[in-house]
């Protein structure tokens, strides 16, 4: 079910009879201007508080308790800026690729499962999709780096491309490791198969734990994942002590803001894939959540969903926040790679050994007949 | 008219605006930008018929891939952004030639086509409809298609491979210093 | 089904429209003082040396060109590789059908993978490999 039918359910109740369509547009700014701006802007402030940290400095300390608000500070500073565009930037080009940037990281949280019941798409193709706009994004670096006519610029911009696009293979061959397992792409159903195995033998657990091939693919999802957001160990584009800010270089104000808001939000959206499609989304061990039954009614409302909602959004942040924070704990432990180590490491690493576990896991999947190594602990020692 | 008809419209319009300027503007790089309102307007159109799966595989195939491979063309050609392209009358002649004998090809697809048994799209789900096509009737189409990739993969490094310039100069050098 | 198109879409048009309606607002609120120092191209301090628009290292064209063959392949494969359950249950010639045909795929291009990374072509700085297979056959030769 997706969050714009979940909001039509409680207009149903209430009988307003609002068009399905305003709840299409209501879901995207739920989802968009309610989870993924601040928590991309709030990721802007927990970078510098978790790299002070690991440098034992205090980091952002003056706004609200502990600094909290200092991303809000800096989001109304950004967006008073003076906003200069250099003369010889090429100025539609320059215009246009902010929105190619965020179309392709914010326009892909719609494939994000929050919860059972909420969802911005409950598209069949979910993955498939949150790849395909992913691709915008590197056109959005290219042309915005190209059209400030900027030497820094240009040489991120071309790096970013360059990287994004390889690094798309490893992703590519991970994820389909996934759906040769689970045998579906719509992020609803990927989700709804690793729950904890029941006495049916029903559900296989996270797929992480699968098998032994999806496990190693896990890592190489993260490593390429990494690169795909353009992080360190993989943050050539923007390499500070080489190129300036990189293919950012020319944008301010507020265009740079926009720049780096799209970037958090791509951390945070691939850390949301890798949850859903590895981590098991919202399941927990030893319990499915789905199955909780608080019993609280408001006249012929049931409230469980609402509250099984909540608890799954929960369980569902916090494995994406940790992901996130091992994203910027590697910042302030791993050095950059040269650009020749960057390729060696796509092409003659990371793609042979996804390629391996992808047969690996083929074939794991045909002997077993689906099930995962937990299902199969569980038949052995005769649990079921 | 439904919101989907709206849809459509704007999608035929940004296509059709986007492909004039692919065709017609003198910058090459713009040309080569536009091409994206182009390729994702044809995008929109196929989720505008209910296949989802192909009009993701447009985006990740043409927008993020062979517009990549474009865009670093023009980019990595020396003064080619400066230069206009199109400036005789002479060079329209033949393109023009072909786009009229393709219209006409189409056009005539189009209207000999029986447009009474066409259904509205049902927005079923596609892709395992098309796996299934691609291991069953299509499936020498389907390794015939590797077998294309395969010689383009190993044509673009063989014509990529520096020519041998740098051994020689070794090679050179050493007679020099062997001298 | 349409409903959920309509749900994507109303996401992507939404995050397109975001920078420009962002910007839009701004305008009627940051300062404008432009100067001829603030609009020239930054290049530490200096004054920029010629444009930016030069020729650039062709390596990037063709990490681009090996890249398009992989991402058509993954592509490709997703529907394929999606019935592999499905054809597992129905088992037999069907399963074995959809394995043969995926993996097909898969191991062609792989050769040409292989192909490449014997040859050096994925090599990053390819002279930098020729001059050194060189020298150690060289090296081989004098010994």
């Amino acid at each position: 079910m997706s969050l714009a039918e979940f909001l039509s359910g409680i207009d149903h109740l209430l009988g307003v009879g609002i068009p399905m369509a305003l709840f299409s547009i209501l879901s995207a700014v739920i989802v968009l201007l309610l989870f993924a701006m601040p928590v991309g802007g709030f990721c802007t402030y927990l970078e510098r508080k978790v790299a002070a940290d690991f440098q034992e400095r205090i980091g952002p300390n003056r706004v609200g308790p502990i600094g909290l608000l200092q991303f809000f500070a800096d989001g109304i500073k950004m967006f008073l800026k003076e906003d200069s565009i250099s003369k010889n930037a090429d100025r539609w080009i320059y215009n246009f690729a902010p929105s190619l940037v965020m179309a392709g990281s914010f326009g892909a949280f719609a494939a994000v499962p929050f919860s059972a019941y909420i969802i911005g798409a409950d598209l069949d193709i979910g993955v498939f999709y949150a790849m395909a706009l992913g691709s915008l994004v590197s056109l959005g670096v290219l042309l915005g780096a190209w059209s400030s006519d900027n030497k820094w610029s240009l040489i991120g911009g071309m790096r970013g491309a360059a990287q994004i696009v390889s690094y798309e293979i490893p992703l590519g061959l991970s994820v389909l490791s996934i759906i040769t397992v689970c045998g579906t792409m719509s992020m609803h159903q990927l989700v709804a198969q690793q729950a904890w195995p029941t006495h049916g033998g029903e559900g296989h657990f996270w797929n992480v734990f699968h098998n032994p091939f999806l496990f190693m693919n896990f890592f190489i999802y993260f490593t390429a994942a990494l690169a795909e957001c353009n992080r360190t160990p993989f943050d050539l584009p923007e390499a500070e002590s080489e190129l300036v800010s990189g293919f950012n270089t020319e944008f301010s104000g507020m265009r740079f803001g926009l720049y780096a808001l799209s970037e958090f939000a791509d951390v945070i959206l691939f850390a949301c894939i890798a949850t859903t499609i590895f981590l098991g989304g919202w399941h927990v061990p030893f319990f499915n959540l789905q199955s909780l039954n608080v019993g609280l009614t408001v006249g012929e409302l049931d409230l469980n969903p609402l509250v099984q909602s909540v608890l799954m959004i929960g369980v569902f942040l916090f494995k994406v926040s940790v992901l996130v924070f091992v994203v910027m704990w590697l910042r302030w432990t791993l050095p950059r790679l040269r650009v020749d180590q960057l390729m060696n490491l796509c092409w003659k690493y990371l793609i042979p050994i996804a390629f391996f576990n992808l047969i690996g896991a083929a074939l794991w999947t045909w002997a077993f007949n689906g099930r995962g190594m937990l299902q199969l602990l569980g038949q052995v020692l005769g649990v079921y | 008219m439904t919101l989907v008809d709206v849809f459509v419209a704007f999608c035929f319009l940004l296509g059709g605006v986007a492909a004039f300027f692919t065709a017609f503007h003198p910058n090459i790089l713009y040309a080569a930008i536009a091409l994206i309102g182009s390729l994702v307007s044809v995008a929109g159109l196929y989720g505008a018929l209910g296949a989802d799966f192909l009009a993701a595989a447009q985006l990740i195939i043409y927008v993020g891939g062979i517009l990549i491979v474009i865009l670093f063309a023009v980019m990595m050609s020396e003064d080619i952004y400066k230069r206009r392209f199109f400036q005789d009358a002479k060079k329209f002649v033949v393109p023009a030639v072909a786009a009229a004998v393709t219209f006409a090809g189409f056009a005539k697809i189009t209207l000999s086509a029986n447009w009474s048994n066409a259904t509205k799209p049902d927005f079923e789900p596609t892709a395992r409809a098309m796996g299934w096509a691609l291991v069953g009737p299509y499936a020498l189409v389907f390794q015939y298609v590797v077998v294309v990739l395969l010689s383009g993969l190993i044509g673009a490094v063989v014509i990529a491979r520096p020519a041998v310039k740098m051994r020689q100069l070794d090679e050179e050098l050493e007679k020099m210093g062997e001298d | 089904m349409l409903q959920e198109f309509g749900n994507a879409l109303s996401f992507v048009l939404l995050a397109a429209i975001l920078p420009p309606l962002i910007l839009f607002i701004g305008k009627f609120l940051r300062p404008s003082y432009p100067h001829e120092g603030k609009l020239t191209t930054y290049e530490c301090g200096e004054l920029p040396e010629g444009s930016a628009y030069v020729m650039f290292n062709n390596r990037f064209y063709l990490v681009a060109i090996v890249f398009l063959v992989f991402d058509v392949e993954v592509a490709l494969l997703f529907p394929v590789l999606l019935l592999f359950r499905e054809a597992i249950d129905i088992g037999g010639p069907v399963s074995l059908q959809v394995f043969a045909l995926a993996f097909a795929f898969l191991g062609v291009l792989f050769v040409g993978l292989i192909y490449e990374w014997k040859t050096g072509d994925i090599d990053w700085v390819r002279d930098a490999t020729d001059r050194r297979q060189h020298l150690e056959s060289q090296e081989k030769a004098h010994t």
